[in-house]
């Protein structure tokens, strides 16, 4: 019996020492990790000769945004920035650092350009109140590909993508030459506003936005329909970027560079190159786009404006003063502000909106109704019954333009872009009477 | 056997006991990898602030010093200086001064974070700063500041005087007394429309903000006496009516009060410290005598000199001249009182009192006030009177005979507005008491009166 005891007392002697072993973690300490993730992208960043060019998208205003940095050793960085003509030719000094917060992240921790779009007050750069434009002033690093790392936002999860510059670009970017690019660009999509590519049997429209920092992308689908999307650009020290690139046709397209003083070709990741046309008018139809693309027409508020005759100008100021003989309490007299014509292309009917404003900004509207027939693209619009109320007892007023052109006349609708803005506009041309003619907005 | 066997057991027993105790090192570096390359703007803060308050500057962007749930830009580096600048002379210096070196070393919040932007809320409010646990105060649109536009240094002086009245409120309590003034008037939902100014002046607060908690409204209290002035707090709270006004001057009380009982401060001193180093430093007019004048802050002059006050303080010999002849006497009657009395920024009226021991007749004349360009007034007497018998007194041959020399010369120069010199370590308690309207023309001729505020 005893002998048990000394039994079980040796095997627990036996056993007392023994300890699970430690073990070694496969891909080493997590210590040591953390401090090499942190030493390299701070030594990638600080080696590169010439410094990053970079570009960022943003979450709420869905624009692109591009940049040049230089980063130094003394945790300082230089930054020339696609915001606007100061950010584009002053170049702004301010710390950074790579800090270990749950990556390695990069943190613009002092204000610089970069941070403007993440500016919650919109006095500074736009956006909204609070939140700014939706991006970040902290990256976490993400991997390195060649000459590019890649960062994403730690809020709003957008992208900071990083890529070695060339020693030219970098003394482009460091004297004011990126401004002069922004401005080339600008200028160009200004007198060129209707632009396509090809790609394959696929033309796609490119109308490029330099306010938003958004270019669409219209393609002709093969049942006769339209595609559009829209896609984050911005610009750099040789075109232009599109940043994360876009699909046309099964080809990614990454760029838009100037090929020669007048002309800027597309670039396929592999360095393929696509010409940019210049188109007189858009792959679209006119009467395609009108009820799709847009479906008011917006004669603007003016004396006398791009593409209108003398005689229309001439009909609309009088119609403004028949409408200004009106007051509800004799007083605040009604003012003609912009004609709307609202298309519904589905049941082809329109209506035309004079809008009015009295005492001060209050509105008064009036509105008559259309039905339409198109032959051979050319427009006959029908009045549908009789005004009445308000409308009825200013019908008289607006007959200049209605009665004694738009009810009994023929139009020709089409495109029309405004020499003086670059906007492509509606054009009305009536075909009985060749001196009334007019332009609008299209919304 | 047994033995053997006895002995065995115990030898194992303690070779069991020690063969696990094992040296053991610890097998893991605890390592900060979350620091930078310091530079000139921290050597900076190390040496006025660091070194001298133990007082640390967060101003590179650190996330869990803001609400994570907000988007708040970075402090612009080129801010950062100027801003702590005029924290250590219109804040740090002020209580030093006042206070003593070790209120201010015990009690200053020992962690100042800066952001560029304000911090937004949801409700459409942006907040200037907030105030941590005693030790921190964030301070959020520092890249607006402009420390050549004194309103926005006094702005953000505000924010800090009121961040700091609330760590001095974690010391020690807002007396219960001073939540009573306005027990059930607080309004947790001060951003909404119909709390305005007008609501919240109505009911004895400062501003709408202060209706939002106790808390709030005593550190706007005791941040409005020292940044918005004196002057700015009784006028604000005498045009505030009849019902309000007592409970500003309630409120005032309790604050210096609590000041003093808790950590030995006079608010008075604090004013006269703080607006002192804003005219010197940073060219703010805000405190100055004309801006009390074109503001309306000012209820009357007394200028009988032959009040105490005439008699402790120098009076030039032409105010003499031209006081006295009317103070004597008036036509046989004992003149009682003089008061310049102001009705608005551009209107006032002197009024004198004179009679007998049974009766008091007042002669009355209006004057207009027109600030110039330069920031001097002209004080001329209306071409339009007031009527009654006030001004029919003034009408009498033997008042004008005494009177006229006076409103002569009044309406023959311009008058620049000062407050009597007020020295903390002399006079202290001479502090808004005095106003001397210097002629432009004559730097002698100096008129004092002794300043009354409107009260009810």
């Amino acid at each position: 019996m005893k002998k048990i005891f000394y039994l079980m007392f040796l095997v627990l002697l036996a056993f007392s020492c023994s300890k699970p072993k430690e073990m070694d973690p496969i891909f080493g300490n997590p210590d040591d990790r953390i401090s090499d993730t942190l030493l390299y992208v701070k030594k990638t960043l600080v080696d590169a000769p010439y410094g990053w060019k970079a570009y960022t998208t943003t979450e709420i205003s869905k624009g692109g945004y591009g940049f040049y940095m230089q980063f130094g050793e003394n945790d300082r960085l230089k930054m020339v920035a696609d915001l606007n003509e100061t950010t584009a030719s002053v170049i702004k000094e301010s710390t950074y650092r790579i800090r270990q917060i749950m990556y390695a992240t990069l943190s613009f921790d002092t204000y610089n350009y970069i941070t403007m779009l993440q500016d919650p007050d919109p006095s500074v750069y736009g956006g909204t109140a609070g939140k700014g434009h939706g991006s970040d002033n902290e990256y976490d690093y993400v991997k390195t590909h060649g000459d590019t790392l890649f960062f994403q936002g730690r809020k709003f999860i957008k992208p900071l993508i990083l890529v070695k510059a060339k020693e030219d670009e970098a003394k482009k970017y460091t004297s004011k030459g990126y401004l002069d690019v922004i401005n080339k660009n600008k200028a160009f999509f200004k007198k060129n506003p209707l632009t396509s590519i090809v790609v394959g049997n696929v033309e796609a429209e490119l109308a490029f936005g330099f306010r938003t920092k958004r270019m669409s992308i219209i393609t002709a689908n093969s049942d006769g329909s339209f595609s559009s999307s829209f896609v984050e650009f911005c610009n750099t020290i040789d075109g232009i970027e599109i940043v994360g690139g876009v699909v046309i046709n099964n080809v990614q397209l990454k760029r838009f560079i100037w090929k020669d003083e007048n002309s800027l070709v597309g670039l396929d990741k592999d360095g393929k190159e696509y010409p940019l046309k210049i188109n007189s008018s858009s792959v679209v139809p006119y009467l395609t786009a009108l009820g799709a693309s847009f479906s008011v027409i917006t004669i603007p508020d003016a004396t006398t404006y791009n593409g209108w005759s003398t005689n229309f100008a001439t009909r609309k100021a009088q119609a403004k003063a028949g409408i200004n003989r009106w007051a509800f309490d004799g007083v605040n007299f009604f003012i003609l502000r912009t004609i709307d014509f609202k298309f519904q292309s589905v049941n082809k009917r329109m209506s035309i909106v004079f809008n009015t404003t009295y005492e001060g900004s209050k509105t008064f509207n009036l509105t008559y109704n259309y039905t339409y027939t198109v032959e051979n693209g050319k427009f006959k619009f029908t009045l549908s019954g009789t005004p009445s109320g308000n409308d009825g007892a200013l019908y008289n007023d607006v007959r200049y333009l209605l009665q004694e052109r738009i009810n009994v006349d023929t139009f020709e609708l089409g495109y029309f872009v405004n020499s003086e803005t670059g906007e492509v506009m509606s054009q009305f041309k009536s075909v009985e009477h060749p001196d009334f003619y007019f332009t609008g907005q299209n919304n | 056997m047994k033995t053997i066997t006895k002995t065995c057991i115990i030898v194992g027993l303690f070779a069991g006991l020690y063969s696990c105790v094992k040296e053991e090192k610890l097998n893991t570096k605890i390592e900060n990898y979350d620091t930078f390359v310091p530079g000139a703007i921290d050597e900076w803060i190390t040496k006025n602030l660091t070194d001298p308050y133990n007082i640390e500057v967060v101003y590179r962007y650190q996330r869990n010093m803001h609400d994570i749930n907000k988007n708040i830009a970075p402090a612009d580096e080129s801010k950062v200086i100027p801003q702590m600048d005029v924290v250590i002379n219109g804040f740090l210096d002020v209580y030093k001064k006042i206070g003593g070196v070790p209120f201010i070393k015990t009690y200053t919040p020992k962690q100042f974070a800066l952001f560029g932007s304000g911090d937004y809320d949801v409700d459409g409010s942006v907040k200037g700063g907030t105030a941590d646990g005693g030790r921190r105060i964030t301070l959020y649109g520092v890249n607006n500041f402009d420390i050549a536009n004194s309103n926005s240094v006094t702005g953000n002086l505000q924010v800090i005087h009121h961040e700091f009245t609330h760590i001095l409120n974690q010391m020690r309590f807002i007396p219960a007394e001073f939540g009573k003034i306005c027990a059930g008037d607080y309004y947790s939902n001060w951003t909404a429309q119909e709390n305005d100014q007008a609501k919240a002046r109505s009911l004895g607060f400062i501003t709408p903000y202060s209706r939002k908690s106790i808390g709030e409204d005593f550190a706007e209290v005791l941040s409005h006496l020292i940044v918005a002035g004196q002057l700015y707090y009784d006028d604000f709270a005498y045009d505030s009516g009849k019902d309000a006004y007592p409970k500003f001057k309630q409120k005032e009380a309790i604050v210096r009060d609590y000041m003093m009982q808790n950590f030995n401060i006079d608010v008075t001193q604090l004013q006269i410290e703080f607006q002192r180093v804003m005219a010197e430093k940073y060219k703010s007019s805000r405190y100055s005598a004309t801006t009390a004048l074109s503001n309306d802050y000012v209820g009357s002059l007394d200028w009988d000199i032959r009040n105490t006050w005439g008699l402790e303080n120098t009076i030039s010999s032409k105010q003499r001249s031209l006081f006295m002849a009317i103070l004597d006497e008036l036509g046989g009657w004992t003149t009682k009182s003089m008061t310049f009395q102001f009705v608005s920024a551009t209107k006032a009226t002197l009024n004198i009192g004179f009679g007998d021991n049974s009766v008091t007749y007042t002669a009355s004349y209006d004057f207009d006030i027109v600030k110039n360009a330069d920031n001097t007034f002209k004080i001329a007497k209306s071409a339009t009177q007031g009527t009654g018998n006030n001004y029919g007194n003034g009408n009498i041959d033997w008042v004008l005979k005494d009177t006229k020399p006076l409103i002569d010369y009044l309406g023959s120069t311009s008058f620049s507005a000062d407050w009597k010199q007020v020295d903390l370590s002399v006079n202290p308690s001479d502090y808004l008491q005095f106003l001397i309207l210097k002629d432009t023309k004559d730097p002698n001729a100096t008129f004092m009166g002794k300043v009354n505020l409107r009260k009810y």
